[in-house]
């Protein structure tokens, strides 16, 4: 694919992210799941761009998964303006400021999992945005990511290509990708996320 | 049931202390088989005929029953498997004193699993005021499954984080096996997803 990898329009927009706000708002957590955030062209790129620096995680009572760092210094180059993107939608949408941090893509297989363990030591220790666009090549109804807040607020993510999805995650929030079984399928789930902490100011 | 179904008074302990404290990756003995064949059935049979309920978390997904179980049969079970001859001749074998048994029915279906935890929680406990699991055990009562087997990992601590975990040993859930082993920061075990049959299991803990 040629030219940058960037969110499909009205992405871009800033007029568009500012209309999103009450709705991202709204619910507990805050949260918004768009579709057709990214291409599936852009998506395949990115995969295919990301897969010699794939390593495996194994760590059993944390997870089991796949995974490459886009801050890899051969990744960063093509993956930066994606990200900026992204930062600058969340920005928009959750009206407020947001840095940079931590990016990846994550493929989970058949038998792949990662627990709240593994989040809990991955993630950012103050409160954050959580940005996920699925790169999946097919989309499955199993809603394999789970955000909790307590024993009360589930949040299940289901797989849907080009879906971009916006957590607004603090000190107390979880995440788990769910055990995908044999009824899931051999197709992986595959993930871009990335972490934007509060802006210093 | 016809009690006693353990035959405690025909453990070789001496043996059985011998295999314990050279299993690996930790400490742990099967029993096979562990009850007679008219007290097997009887479990089955009860087991079978236990209410249960979808249980799903991030760990877990599978049915299991309320603790303790309603079915008289069952309860007599975990009666006899926490009666002081059992307990005591546990002691001998692996220098760990309990002072009750928990139990629950588990059934595993199709795409079912338990995944790795080491059911060690000592420090949780003290919060919440529960009793420490010393000792975990599983006693099987289906058919053998194809999947469902208890895998053991081989793990390395490092400032009470698992910093490697490696599995070591598969054990199958044969009908009438007990298996037992020692709960600590380093017992990290899994259910393996079931992939075909049914698994049906008595579970639970010696407490401290």
């Amino acid at each position: 694919m040629k030219g940058p990898l960037l969110l499909e329009p009205p992405f871009n927009q800033p007029l568009f992210a500012r209309a999103l706000r009450t709705a991202f708002l709204a619910p507990s957590p805050r949260s918004l799941t768009l579709p057709s955030a990214f291409s599936p062209r852009a998506a395949h790129a990115l995969r295919n761009l990301a897969r010699p620096h794939r390593e495996r995680f194994d760590l059993a009572d944390r997870g089991c998964y796949t995974f490459a760092d886009l801050y890899h210094p051969q990744i960063h180059a093509l993956s930066r303006p994606l990200l900026e993107m992204l930062r600058l939608f969340a920005q928009e949408v959750s009206a407020t400021a947001l840095g940079a941090g931590a990016a990846r893509i994550v493929w989970l297989g058949r038998g792949d999992y990662s627990l709240r363990l593994d989040d809990a030591r991955l993630r950012p220790p103050s409160e954050f945005l959580e940005a996920t666009l699925d790169l999946s090549p097919s989309p499955h109804p199993f809603a394999g990511i789970v955000y909790s807040e307590g024993p009360a607020i589930h949040l299940p993510i289901a797989q849907l290509p080009g879906q971009l999805s916006l957590v607004w995650r603090g000190r107390a929030s979880t995440r788990c990708d769910r055990y995908r079984n044999s009824f899931v399928g051999a197709q992986s789930c595959i993930l871009l996320r990335a972490a934007f902490p509060l802006a210093e100011s | 049931m016809n009690l006693p179904s353990i035959q405690v008074a025909n453990w070789d302990r001496a043996r059985l202390a011998r295999q314990w404290r050279a299993a690996r990756p930790f400490p742990h003995l099967l029993f096979d088989p562990f009850v007679s064949e008219a007290a097997f059935t009887g479990l089955r049979k009860a087991a079978r005929d236990e209410p249960l309920l979808v249980q799903a978390d991030e760990l877990y997904q599978f049915q299991g029953s309320a603790e303790p179980p309603a079915n008289e049969t069952l309860r007599a079970f975990a009666e006899e498997l926490g009666s002081s001859a059992v307990r005591e001749a546990l002691r001998e074998i692996t220098g760990l004193a309990t002072s009750a048994v928990s139990l629950r029915v588990y059934r595993y279906g199709p795409g079912d699993y338990l995944l790795p935890h080491t059911d060690h929680r000592a420090s949780q406990a003290e919060v919440n005021g529960e009793e420490e699991r010393r000792l975990a055990f599983a006693f099987y009562l289906g058919d053998q499954p194809r999947g469902g087997a208890l895998q053991l990992y081989d793990c390395a601590l490092d400032d009470n984080a698992l910093v490697r975990t490696r599995p070591a040993k598969r054990i199958a859930a044969r009908p009438n096996r007990f298996a037992i082993f020692g709960v600590g920061p380093t017992s990290l075990h899994r259910v393996c997803e079931l992939l075909e049959g049914e698994r049906l299991s008595l579970a639970g803990w010696f407490l401290a």
